[in-house]
């Protein structure tokens, strides 16, 4: 493996450290020809790369150094970063029951009194009320995905505005947008209705989502498939994007961070974008979507501002 | 390089090297030769280079797991390299955990926190080349002059940095998930979906 892995790595250097001339590009892919294994081999060492990339977030908090690194402090500040990491990764607190809130950014794992578990998303507001025969959640804002305990006989209700999402035991997300409510099952079956109107419940079952549009003369809940465990990667700290396009994107980065993402250019906004992307590294995304529509990128103000070029 | 490249490449860095100390314990487990392993990763990642998308894949660690075993039963049936009393192992790990556990979330990151300390053990000037090469960004040409060497040397030593990590990754105290086996009910619990 040495031989193939230390060339690998050679050339995923240099072809990182500058774009490679024509001779040394033919040169590469004589190599990678040469030998199926030499493929596998590059992609880990190009991977390698990005994955100490990944690191950069210690830039925040290290200022470049003129000559050498204090080993001592480096480490510490190291450790600073990853108490920082830790203290953002998910929480989990033990029913404090009554109103829930998150910051932008936040993300928290909350336990209820009765086995269920609510994963909060970013900036969102929930309120919880549990009676002997009825567990009822209220999202004011935001979004949240409830792994609900099984208890036939005390039913676990959602409200979100007017929508109502009902359950026993299951598991799934609610959504509160300006446009709607968005339901997204996970796990067993949710009944959908708007309140007082009449209109039926209908059933959402594991990997289906239902929106219900805001607008009352808008119709009832439409219900079509999902792809239920991308939508729901920010549990896993990741935004998966799946044509979504760089706008729509963009608005979903600016819901977990500080520092926005602002594109400017109809063709640019348009794009579409295919990726995993670390929800809390909008700048790493705002790179690779500046890279793929041929975009440049500026800092302005704190802020990613991404342009067409032309 | 393509986008579609780029991501995976992006999609490799995150969800399946972070893994491979881990995919490679369950190898030494199961198999006797350890240059075995190294060749059952090594295709593994030759599987994963040929991929146009990954977009379908949900779950890296259980997708190079999957792939690990899947070459590794290929094997044995064409030329027994792999010694038999891995079958039985191979049969308990046909399950894999698909669903992101709290551990998982807070693992994702773990990833960097390792990668801190991998940096932290390179020799100084490695460590040097690699700190201002990719956490600060400077070119090859300015990091060769802040450290006052030539450019060859700093390729040299970007060369031996990535090297070293890679090779530290390869460890399974590395693995962003925790070093055992899956518990007993994570193998009841759980399945491979695709």
């Amino acid at each position: 493996m040495s031989d193939i892995e230390k060339t690998a790595a050679a050339w995923a250097v240099r072809a990182d450290a500058q774009a490679l001339g024509p001779k040394a590009r033919a040169e590469l892919e004589a190599w990678l020809a040469d030998d199926p294994r030499h493929r596998g081999a590059f992609l880990r060492a190009q991977a390698g790369l990005r994955l100490i990339d990944q690191a950069s977030v210690v830039k925040d908090v290290l200022p470049a150094p003129e000559r050498s690194v204090d080993r001592k402090a480096y480490v510490g500040r190291a450790l600073v970063v990853a108490a920082t990491l830790a203290a953002c990764a998910l929480l989990l607190l033990v029913a404090p029951l009554g109103d829930l809130r998150t910051q932008v950014g936040e993300q928290r794992r909350v336990a209820l009194e009765d086995g269920s578990v609510a994963m909060i998303n970013t900036d969102s507001r929930v309120g919880v009320k549990f009676d002997p025969d009825l567990r009822h959640v209220r999202l004011k804002r935001g979004e949240a995905w409830f792994q609900v305990a099984k208890h036939p006989e005390r039913p676990f209700v959602v409200e979100a505005g007017d929508v109502r999402v009902r359950a026993t035991g299951t598991a799934f997300s609610v959504r509160r947008d300006p446009q709607g409510v968005r339901v997204v099952v996970t796990e067993g079956r949710v009944l959908v209705w708007r309140e007082g109107q009449g209109a039926k419940p209908v059933a959402v079952v594991a990997d289906q989502e239902a929106f219900v549009p805001v607008a009352e003369d808008a119709g009832a809940a439409k219900v079509q498939a999902s792809r239920a465990e991308d939508v729901l990667a920010w549990r896993r700290g990741e935004i998966v994007l799946n044509g979504h396009t760089l706008a729509a994107a963009a608005a979903e980065f600016n819901r977990y961070n500080q520092q926005k993402i602002i594109v400017r250019g109809e063709r640019a906004g348009q794009a579409t974008m295919v990726g995993y992307f670390l929800i809390d590294q909008p700048s790493a995304f705002a790179m690779a979507a500046a890279r793929t529509t041929g975009s440049s990128l500026r800092e302005v103000g704190g802020d990613l501002v991404i342009e067409n070029s032309q | 390089m393509s986008s579609g490249q780029d991501a995976i490449i992006d999609w490799v860095a995150i969800h399946i090297l972070p893994h491979e100390g881990y995919v490679r314990g369950w190898l030494k487990r199961t198999m006797r030769q350890a240059s075995d392993v190294d060749d059952v990763i090594q295709e593994a990642y030759c599987q994963i280079a040929q991929l146009d998308t990954v977009a379908h894949i949900r779950n890296g660690r259980a997708y190079f797991l999957a792939a690990a075993r899947s070459i590794v039963l290929r094997r044995l049936r064409r030329d027994r390299v792999v010694s038999i009393e891995a079958v039985s192992d191979i049969d308990a790990m046909r399950v894999v955990n698909d669903d992101p556990s709290p551990e998982q979330v807070v693992g994702a990151r773990r990833e960097l926190e390792q990668v801190l300390a991998l940096i932290a053990k390179l020799p100084p000037v490695c460590r040097q080349v690699i700190e201002l090469r990719r956490i600060h960004g400077f070119s090859q040409k300015e990091t060769a002059r802040r450290l006052g060497v030539s450019e060859a040397v700093v390729e040299n030593n970007a060369i031996r940095g990535l090297r070293a990590i890679l090779k530290g990754l390869e460890s399974e105290t590395a693995s962003v998930v925790s070093p055992t086996a899956p518990s007993a009910a994570e193998r009841a619990s759980a399945h491979v979906r695709h």
